[in-house]
């Protein structure tokens, strides 16, 4: 079996715990690669409920890009595991938007109020609290208002870190489809937040 | 002179994708935006935006993803069950292409087959009637070919190469029959991956 960990010269422990967990995972060992899945679960649920904002769509999206590295894990020839799971999420919520949109439309879900709160020892101030949790349920109402397209493309931009190209190739586009769904999307969402942004301002 | 950012007509010629874009790029915006108050406001509000949307609260996962054994199980079991069902999601890079290939490299036969002077010009077996005559005539001829007359088969001389007799309808020939197996390989495919997505979005 090939030896990730020979082919990928790396000095970062994170990455490198992370290759050593794929090749256990690959020769057989659940624990390992359900190691993986505590380590990753919460980031990606986090990147994919931006852009399915139903959670229990989101939930079921991240449970089959599992089930999905799972099956797949031959194919992962080394480099960074995070971005290896974080596309076959990208891709699984993609799917989940695609199945939407042959449904008849519904809105995505309102959270419950407790749903927006931060988390205990994060802030002291309950103002602040409070405004923050204001703001996060007023950008996730927005973000819910958008295309899915440009939702998926400011998601991966802002909130990733992806750059114009990765995103293109990620979602089978060009480069400047990729700007003009960034673009357009955030003047969406000033239009959408409307006199909301009073939140975000100052 | 006047305050362009108080003018709204003013502000309507302004680009607002202009200011969009100018954040990405790190710049402060053009002259024309800085000097209009509610381009500015725009381009401070969609900053305030940018910033927000990664620092915002995110709802609580709702279950814990790890794998069962039985899910293991399972999984490994149907691989090439995932293979079937990756057909019209976004893994599936192959069937569209594939199915529109066959179904052309079909339709393409089958008009070459039909068409007796393309067929013919480009001597491709089984298209058009004069070809399959001078075809016949060349592989079967001196031998004994037998013929079929009223039903019966008959063994005919040799001159009896096939031509006189030859009742071949134009679906006999073997390149239509390729062309039909190619089209009706792209058809299948095609309604395979109708009829995947379809299911899918059922689930």
């Amino acid at each position: 079996m090939e030896d990730l960990r020979s082919t990928t010269v790396t000095d970062d422990p994170v990455q490198r715990r992370d290759l050593i967990l794929i090749e256990r995972a690959r020769a057989g060992d659940l624990d390992a690669f359900n190691d993986l899945v505590v380590l990753y679960q919460d980031s990606l649920f986090a990147l994919v409920v931006r852009m399915v904002p139903d959670r229990d769509q989101a939930s079921d999206a991240v449970q089959e890009a599992f089930f999905s590295a799972f099956r797949n894990l031959k194919s992962f020839r080394g480099g960074s595991v995070k971005s290896w799971l974080n596309r076959i999420c990208v891709n699984a919520a993609m799917d989940t938007q695609r199945l939407r949109k042959r449904r008849p439309s519904q809105p995505y879900p309102e959270l419950e109020d407790e749903s927006w709160q931060p988390k205990v020892g994060d802030e002291v101030d309950p103002e602040r609290i409070a405004v923050h949790a204001e703001q996060s349920r007023a950008i996730a109402a927005a973000l819910a208002r958008i295309t899915d397209d440009q939702r998926t493309a400011i998601v991966l931009y802002d909130v990733e870190g992806y750059d114009y190209s990765e995103i293109a190739e990620m979602t089978g586009v060009s480069l400047g489809t990729v700007k003009s769904r960034i673009h357009r999307g955030r003047l969406s969402l000033r239009d959408i937040l409307g006199e909301r942004m009073e939140l975000f301002r100052g | 002179m006047a305050d362009p950012g108080a003018d709204p007509a003013v502000h309507r010629r302004h680009d607002r994708l202009v200011i969009a874009a100018a954040i990405d790029g790190g710049t402060a915006g053009p002259s024309w935006q800085r000097a209009c108050l509610a381009c500015t406001s725009l381009y401070t509000d969609l900053v305030a935006i940018r910033s927000s949307i990664p620092t915002s609260t995110i709802p609580p996962r709702l279950r814990d993803h790890r794998l069962t054994a039985a899910d293991a199980e399972r999984l490994r079991r149907r691989a090439w069950r995932s293979m079937i069902g990756a057909i019209g999601t976004s893994r599936d890079a192959v069937t569209r292409p594939l199915a529109t290939s066959l179904t052309t490299l079909g339709l393409a036969g089958l008009l070459l087959g039909s068409v007796p002077a393309i067929g013919g010009s480009l001597g491709l077996p089984g298209a058009g009637g004069a070809t399959m005559a001078s075809h016949r005539a060349e592989v079967w001829a001196p031998r004994a070919v037998p013929t079929v007359v009223d039903g019966v088969a008959t063994t005919g001389g040799e001159g009896a190469t096939g031509v006189a007799v030859d009742g071949r309808t134009p679906l006999e020939s073997p390149m239509n029959r390729l062309s039909l197996l190619l089209l009706a390989g792209g058809a299948t495919l095609l309604g395979a991956r109708r009829l995947a997505i379809h299911l899918g979005s059922l689930r």
